[in-house]
């Protein structure tokens, strides 16, 4: 899965002028304001935002007053690979008597760590060599275009295994650096042809004529008009980098023993998912669900930021 | 459009140099291709020594790569006229050989896997676009969101499971084969059509796991092109003449949406053609995902640089081959 599907994720420019409010005439709402209220009146959207904010509250508060820690191993006979229930592990063991719950609730620890780390370090890349590609002149716009296309020439899953054999001891955080590191590239692109189009507009042209800078020009008039498409990126890269962990993990290049993640628990259960279901099924049910509500939230973003989408038309 | 074809060659030509001279400096120092040997309990130094000079490995990089470069491409006379050379792997033997056959097998993987992909791309990103937000767009929505959310491999060693308890509950037999391309050495004691008919049974589980999730992404892509589809003036216009409402979909609305979804397939399928590393590994397939993965584990250099060569070509290709469908099928889009 990547992030090709670039026009998807294009939202809108902004309206002529952000003084002039929206064409139904009601007092002046910046652009940002609207697309919060959609945001909040979509039930779809605050349903996912809830659901996510309470698995990763519950995995943060919950193991404070959990029986196990996600690192002890149960040494009586009957944890070793408990079903879910049996010997007061509630999701059950595995072979080694670590308790699954546990371990489950610092999974989502770290993949939450992996998911902010990633997106913010996409995020400042992309948009810092985005907004500089599309503001500035065509030298400047072709050389940092072709260094683009030549990042996007290797598959960052490839780039990704050549990083992790070379230093097998990499942590979560590390994983979510070096993968937000290379994973920029189709933001660049989006903001660089946002910035192409909003160069054009009056609004701007009119904070030149007053004598704005250009980072004043960037930073008050550009990035928010761009903000839907950053932030429907910025969603869609968060669920993005958690599928990439476990794939990672899985490939033996991810999270490593002592530490655990979501995708750490299922790479040990592939083997496992025909006679110890439960070690397979219920942190992959985990990660589906935790990546299904991020996009859901992301499409949210989406629809609150791009209202044709929602408007019934005729 | 010839004349942009012929710049973009160019254009490509000059990425997949500078890719392939940052990949094999990068690989050529940070590599040990000679790992494999050092493994050889009591190997004598003077052998490695001599190891070392047989595969260049005493030369600078500079000159490694212009060997290999000066190599790469070998005209011939016959048929494909062109034959890439990416040297010999650690074991010496032909790289070029080892890749072709692992391509085949690759491609037999996703063939399957993108025409499934696009028949449920175009089929329910249309019913969905054009029933939109009744039961069915519902469901279709939840349907793609879902795949998009699965792990490759979690979803993949998911249908394996499934298909193993099928195969002991409702086939009583190895209906479904789990792993590899072909049963092992199948070509030595059957002919053709059984061979054709083993191969089959162990394609049905990767085509449907890549297939399915390749499919979710250009669903919703279908479905958002379909949308945008309906709302133009020429639609309406076309509607106001009286033409029938299935007419219309199907000759103004379908041609017109299409155009996305055929681009960003032509994208995805050039990346694919590198291998589905993560399927390949569920089902023990020795496409070209596995063989770049062997050539991290042996540390092979020079099978790293063919492997990155061979899918950088493809990518590059289907790309370009992307512009230009967009040019063919939006006439109003003039290539310059």
């Amino acid at each position: 899965m990547s992030i090709s599907s670039e026009i998807d994720l294009v939202t809108p420019v902004g309206p002529e002028s952000p003084e002039l409010g929206d064409e139904f005439g009601s007092a002046s709402k910046s652009q940002g304001r609207q697309a919060l209220e959609r945001f909040v009146r979509s039930p779809m959207a605050m349903i996912a935002t809830v659901i996510f904010v309470g698995i990763v509250g519950f995995c943060y508060i919950y193991p404070l007053f959990y029986r196990w820690n996600y690192a002890f191993a149960d040494q009586r006979t009957c944890a070793e690979s408990a079903k879910p229930g049996v010997c007061g592990h509630p999701f059950g063991t595995d072979a080694s008597g670590l308790d699954l719950f546990a371990q489950m609730m610092r999974g989502m620890q770290r993949d939450f760590v992996i998911m902010i780390v990633s997106t913010l370090v996409t995020l400042t890349i992309g948009i810092l060599i985005g907004a500089v590609a599309g503001y500035f002149s065509s030298l400047t716009d072709n050389l940092l275009m072709r260094f683009v296309d030549l990042m996007l020439s290797v598959p960052v899953l490839v780039i990704l295994i050549v990083y992790g054999n070379r230093h097998p001891d990499m942590g979560a955080f590390q994983l979510a650096v070096v993968f937000g590191l290379f994973g920029w590239m189709g933001l660049a692109r989006l903001v660089r042809a946002q910035f192409l189009a909003l160069k054009e507009r009056e609004f701007v042209e009119a904070a030149h004529a007053m004598g704005a800078g250009n980072l004043r020009i960037i930073m008050r008039h550009m990035i928010p008009n761009s903000l839907g498409t950053i932030l429907v990126f910025g969603t869609i890269f968060a669920a993005l980098s958690i599928v990439t962990e476990t794939s990672l993990t899985y490939l033996g290049v991810g999270v490593h023993f002592p530490d655990t993640s979501l995708g750490l628990l299922i790479s040990n259960g592939v083997d496992a998912a025909s006679t110890r279901w439960w070690l397979f099924y219920l942190p992959g049910i985990l990660i589906v669900i935790v990546v299904l509500v991020v996009n859901l939230i992301g499409e949210g973003i989406r629809n609150a930021f791009d209202p044709r989408h929602n408007r019934v038309r005729d | 459009m010839l004349i942009f074809t012929i710049r973009r060659l160019i254009g490509s030509i000059i990425v997949l140099l500078i890719t392939s001279f940052l990949v094999f400096t990068y690989v050529a120092s940070e590599y040990d291709p000679l790992k494999p040997y050092r493994q050889i309990p009591n190997i004598k130094p003077q052998t490695l020594a001599n190891l070392r000079h047989q595969f260049h490995l005493d030369q600078p990089v500079l000159s490694r790569y212009w060997d290999w470069l000066s190599h790469l491409i070998d005209p011939t006379w016959s048929f494909p006229f062109i034959h890439f050379n990416f040297g010999l792997d650690y074991q010496n033997n032909p790289i070029s050989g080892q890749l072709a056959t692992r391509l085949e097998v690759t491609t037999r993987m996703i063939v399957g896997a993108i025409l499934l992909a696009m028949i449920m791309a175009i089929v329910l990103g249309v019913i969905s676009g054009v029933r939109r937000d009744k039961p069915i767009d519902v469901g279709v929505t939840i349907l793609t969101f879902i795949l998009i959310a699965l792990p490759t491999f979690w979803f993949a060693a998911l249908l394996k499971d499934m298909a193993i308890r099928a195969n002991t509950g409702i086939f009583h037999e190895r209906f479904l084969q789990v792993t590899l391309e072909e049963s092992p050495g199948i070509e030595n004691y059957a002919g053709g059509w059984e061979v054709f008919r083993d191969q089959l049974t162990h394609l049905v589980l990767p085509t449907l796991s890549l297939g399915l999730l390749t499919a979710a992404s250009w669903i919703r892509y279908q479905r958002a092109s379909t949308i945008e589809v309906l709302d133009a003036d020429y639609m309406r216009l076309a509607r106001a003449k009286g033409v029938r409402n299935r007419t219309v979909i199907r000759r103004h609305g379908l041609r017109n949406a299409l155009i996305p979804l055929v681009t960003v397939m032509a994208i995805d399928v050039g990346a694919l053609f590198g291998g589905a590393i993560i399927t390949e590994k569920v089902y023990a397939w020795n496409g070209m995902g596995d063989f770049l993965f062997k050539a991290f584990t042996n540390e092979d250099s020079y099978a790293v640089i063919g492997w990155v060569m061979v899918s950088a070509i493809f990518v590059v290709l289907f790309n370009l081959l992307a512009d230009l469908l967009y040019a063919v099928l939006d006439p109003r889009i003039r290539l310059t």
